[in-house]
C-alpha cells in the first residue's frame, strides 16, 4: 500500500477513536476485512511523519490491560487534512470505477 | 512551523529516548498479538513465529524510524567517530598505515587536480586567451618536427602572415644573478617589443620598450629585451636586471632551463619590465667577456612565436608555419 494512502487510513482511524499502534493496525485489517495487514516497518513510520507534520499528536498512558502504550489521536489539522483528503480519494477512486466499467 | 521545529528539535535531542520508547512500542504491538493468537488457541512459541511473519521483522521498523529521525546522519556520523576512534587505539600501527595511505592518496590527487585545473581547465588570465597560438619552425627532411624560430623566420613571418593580429618572439634562458657575493640561477625571457601589446596586458612594474628604444639598441627581430620570468625560483626575491641585447657575448645561458616553450604561460604578463639605457652594463652572469658566447643574433636565436589569431575562439593547439 502506498505510504500516502496508509496514512489517510491511519487519520480516518484515529478520527473516530485514540488508539495505540496495535489498535490502529488492528482496526485497518477489520475494516477492511482482511485486505491490509499493516506490518510494523510500515504502520510506525507513518505514524512517526503523521506526527512530525502536526497531524496527529501522541501520549503515554496505560492501556485497557494496564499496560503502558502510546496512544494517538488525530489534531484538528489532520482532521483538515482527512476531509481533504477523502474528497481527493472519492474522485480519484471514482473516476478509475468509471473507466474500469467503460472497458 | 514553530510546532514542527520543535519535533525536530526535540528528535535531535533525544534521540536516545525516542529509541527507547519506539522499542518499547513495537516490543508491545508485537506482545498483544502473540496474545491474541494465545487467545485464539495457538501456542506460545508458534504465536510469536506466525505474529513475527506477519508483521514483519521488529528490528528493521525500529531502524526506519531511527533513520527517518531529524539528526539521524549525525548521531551517525558521531557513532562511527566513536567507533573509529576505539579502532585507533586497538590497533595503532595498521591505523598509521590507512592514515598515511589515505593522507598520501588525497595529496597526490590535488596535487594532480592543481596541475590539471593551472594547465587544462583554467583559460589564461590574458583577454581573448583562445586566439593566441604558439607557433614553431620545422624541419621535416632532418627530422625535427618542432624547433625554436630562426629570427629571419620571425621576420618573414610577420611580414607574411597578415591574418594574424601580431607575431612576436620570446625565448627563455637560465641566467646566472649576481649581486654582491651572491649568485643564482634565475629564469628569464627575452622578448620582441610587441610582446606586451599582443598579449594585451601592461607590466606589472614599470613599463615595456618603446619602439624607438628597441630601435636605437639595435634591435633585431628576435633579439629581444630582456625580462625576468615570474616563473623562475627566484621569483618574488629580487628582479632580474637586464638591457636591450646587443651583440656582445653573452652571459652563460642554462640550457635545461632555458627551452624554448610552447604556449605562453599566464606568468609572462607579470614580467617585472623595466627599460635601461643602451649601453648601461648587464649585470647578470659574468658579463662580457665571460661564459659561453651566445649564438649570432644575426642570424637568428631559437625563440618561439607566439600569435593572436581572430579566426580562433576554442583551444591553444599549436600552429605550425612553414619558413618561407
Amino acid at each position: 500500500m502506498a505510504a500516502e494512502k496508509l496514512e489517510l487510513l491511519i487519520l480516518k482511524t484515529l478520527a473516530r477513536a485514540s488508539l495505540h499502534g496495535y489498535g490502529i493496525g488492528q482496526r485497518i485489517e477489520q475494516r477492511s476485512e482482511g485486505v491490509f495487514r499493516v506490518t510494523l516497518g510500515s504502520l510506525y513510520p507513518a505514524l512517526q511523519r503523521l506526527e512530525r507534520d502536526g497531524l496527529i499528536d501522541a501520549e503515554w498512558r496505560a492501556s485497557d490491560n494496564n499496560r503502558r502504550a502510546r496512544y494517538y489521536r488525530i489534531t484538528p489539522a489532520g482532521r483538515r487534512r482527512l476531509a481533504a483528503e477523502e474528497k481527493d480519494w472519492e474522485r480519484v477512486s471514482a473516476a478509475v470505477s468509471r473507466i474500469l466499467k467503460a472497458t | 512551523m514553530l510546532k514542527k521545529l520543535g519535533r525536530r528539535w526535540n528528535e535531535l535531542r533525544h534521540g536516545d529516548r525516542l529509541d527507547r520508547e519506539a522499542r518499547d512500542e513495537l516490543a508491545l504491538h508485537l506482545e498483544l498479538a502473540v496474545a491474541e493468537k494465545v487467545r485464539a488457541g495457538a501456542d506460545a512459541s508458534e504465536a510469536r513465529r506466525q505474529a513475527r511473519l506477519e508483521l514483519g521483522d521488529e528490528e528493521d521498523a525500529r531502524e526506519r524510524l531511527r533513520e527517518a529521525r531529524s539528526g539521524f546522519w549525525l548521531d551517525s556520523v558521531r557513532k562511527d567517530a566513536a567507533y573509529a576512534l576505539r579502532m585507533l587505539r586497538k590497533r595503532p600501527a595498521f591505523s598509521a598505515a590507512c592514515v598515511l595511505t589515505i593522507g598520501l592518496g588525497v595529496g597526490a590527487s590535488t596535487a594532480l587536480f592543481a596541475v590539471v585545473d593551472a594547465v587544462v581547465l583554467r583559460p589564461l588570465p590574458l583577454p581573448e586567451p583562445a586566439t593566441l597560438v604558439s607557433i614553431y619552425d620545422t624541419n621535416l627532411s632532418i627530422g625535427v618536427e618542432r624547433s625554436g624560430v630562426a629570427t629571419g623566420n620571425l621576420a618573414d613571418w610577420r611580414r607574411r602572415a597578415p591574418r594574424f593580429h601580431g607575431i612576436a618572439g620570446h625565448y627563455t634562458m637560465g641566467r646566472t644573478l649576481t649581486v654582491g657575493l651572491e649568485s643564482e640561477v634565475v629564469l628569464t625571457a627575452q622578448v620582441t617589443e610587441d610582446f606586451f601589446p599582443l598579449l594585451g596586458v601592461a607590466a606589472a612594474l614599470g613599463r615595456t620598450f618603446t619602439p624607438e628604444e628597441t630601435a636605437a639598441a639595435l634591435f633585431n627581430p628576435a633579439a629581444a629585451p630582456l625580462s625576468p620570468d615570474p616563473h623562475s625560483h627566484g621569483r618574488g626575491r629580487r628582479p632580474c636586471p637586464f638591457a636591450p641585447l646587443d651583440r656582445r657575448p653573452r652571459p652563460e645561458a642554462h640550457p635545461g632551463r632555458g627551452c624554448p616553450r610552447q604556449r605562453p604561460r599566464r606568468g609572462l604578463r607579470a614580467g617585472r619590465v623595466q627599460p635601461s639605457l643602451r649601453g648601461e652594463p648587464h649585470r647578470s652572469g659574468g658579463g662580457p667577456g665571460r661564459g659561453r658566447p651566445a649564438p649570432d643574433r644575426s642570424r637568428g636565436i631559437p625563440a618561439s612565436g607566439l600569435a593572436r589569431d581572430p579566426d580562433r575562439r576554442r583551444g591553444n593547439t599549436a600552429r605550425r608555419l612553414t619558413p618561407p
